[in-house]
């Protein structure tokens, strides 16, 4: 036997002269902290989706709610308010003073036809330009965050000074002349938006 | 030991998504390697102790920084309880050196038999054994450890030293040698 070799077998007896391993209670405490740890990762990622979750249920319940006020807006505007009155009238076939030309009457008696120029104030006060909303114009006492009642659409032959003084944008040759006219009135009687449907010079 | 990498990889997957079934499995494959290398390197039984509970530690908050592509699973545990064991005697300073008086002890005993390794008692000569092992140097104790006593190759000795094979190969030559000339000097091999 040479001395390498004598050396390797002595290597290899000392090898399986030394402890095997750890006692077996240090197992049992490391199984312990895994066991632990785990739990509490389970419970910070539940924490983590419970949160993300709650931010998107916030998140949605914001969106809906912004989505609900502008409906509730959108509803409150004098087309709308009309369509729930359900006026008698039947709406006019004229349209938006603010830019089209006021009806013009079958006989030459009701004058010759306007168109009201378009004015920083008339823009203000205008609803908005959809299809529905072209006929009637919302005059200053309207207010769209104020919850409107029933109306009703009266249909008022009045002076153009008449309709100035309501607040709506005459044209300097609608002042002097009569507009027949459709007024929305609220359940108060305070008139909140005109429809100018003819108008005629007075005698 | 060395366990296919895949195995390895599903191993430490299972541990990351918390199976404890897998956990034990890897304890019990592992633990007693590396307890049994910090034990050889540091000769203090809590230490390794210690070095092995940490390594296990580690390995349960982070077991995805194991990276596959860069060795075995064993590998990667005995190059964390090479780094742990440095930190802890760097910490502790502690050092086991050689007793010279033991050794002195044995040379001196009766040994005119030269053709056994020791003529001393089995115990007193791995004790002496062991004692020599420690008194390396770090570098070529490391690779009589892995090499000699954890039968690992030298490829994975040298993932884990962080070498080539060769300069494993060479050290442990060099370590042989090291530990043939005290046994010589004192008597004990031919």
């Amino acid at each position: 036997m040479n001395a390498p070799d004598q050396l390797s077998e002595a290597l290899r007896e000392l090898a399986a002269a030394s402890p095997q391993g750890l006692p077996a209670e240090v197992g049992k405490r490391l199984h312990g902290a895994f066991v632990q740890h785990h739990a509490r990762r389970r419970r910070q990622r539940n924490v983590l989706l419970t949160g993300v979750v709650l931010c998107v249920l916030v998140l949605v319940t914001g969106l809906w709610k912004s989505r609900s006020e502008q409906a509730i807006t959108a509803a409150k505007s004098p087309v709308n308010v009309h369509e729930r009155a359900g006026s008698a009238s039947p709406p006019a076939k004229t349209t938006n003073p603010r830019d089209v030309e006021v009806a013009q009457p079958p006989h030459a008696a009701y004058g010759k036809t306007t168109r009201p120029k378009k004015s920083a104030t008339a823009h203000r006060h205008a609803p908005t330009q959809t299809a529905e909303t072209a006929d009637f114009v919302a005059l200053p006492t309207f207010d769209p965050a104020m919850q409107l009642g029933p109306s009703r659409t009266v249909r008022m032959d009045l002076p153009g000074t008449a309709l100035q003084l309501m607040g709506y944008p005459v044209d300097e040759e609608l002042i002097e002349r009569r507009v027949l006219t459709d007024v929305l009135v609220s359940h108060d009687g305070m008139p909140y938006a005109v429809r100018l449907i003819q108008a005629r010079d007075i005698h | 030991m060395a366990q296919a990498a895949s195995e390895d990889q599903d191993l430490l997957r299972q541990i990351a998504k918390g199976n404890a079934a897998a956990f034990d499995l890897c304890y019990q494959r592992y633990h007693g390697p590396i307890y049994r290398f910090a034990w050889h390197m540091t000769g203090a039984q809590a230490i390794a102790e210690e070095v092995t509970q940490e390594v296990f530690l580690r390995l349960i908050r982070n077991p995805r920084s194991f990276d596959p592509a860069r060795g075995s699973l064993a590998g990667y545990l005995f190059g964390m309880a090479r780094n742990v064991m440095r930190g802890q005697l760097a910490a502790t300073a502690q050092h086991v050196p050689l007793e010279d008086e033991a050794v002195e002890h044995i040379a001196a005993a009766p040994g005119g038999d030269a053709d056994l390794l020791f003529d001393i008692d089995r115990q007193e000569k791995l004790d002496l054994l062991r004692r020599s092992v420690l008194a390396l140097p770090e570098p070529y104790r490391e690779a009589v450890v892995l090499c000699e006593l954890e039968e690992l190759s030298y490829p994975e000795a040298a993932a884990i030293l962080g070498c080539p094979p060769g300069t494993v190969a060479s050290r442990l030559h060099r370590a042989r040698t090291m530990l043939k000339a005290r046994f010589r000097a004192m008597g004990c091999l031919r």
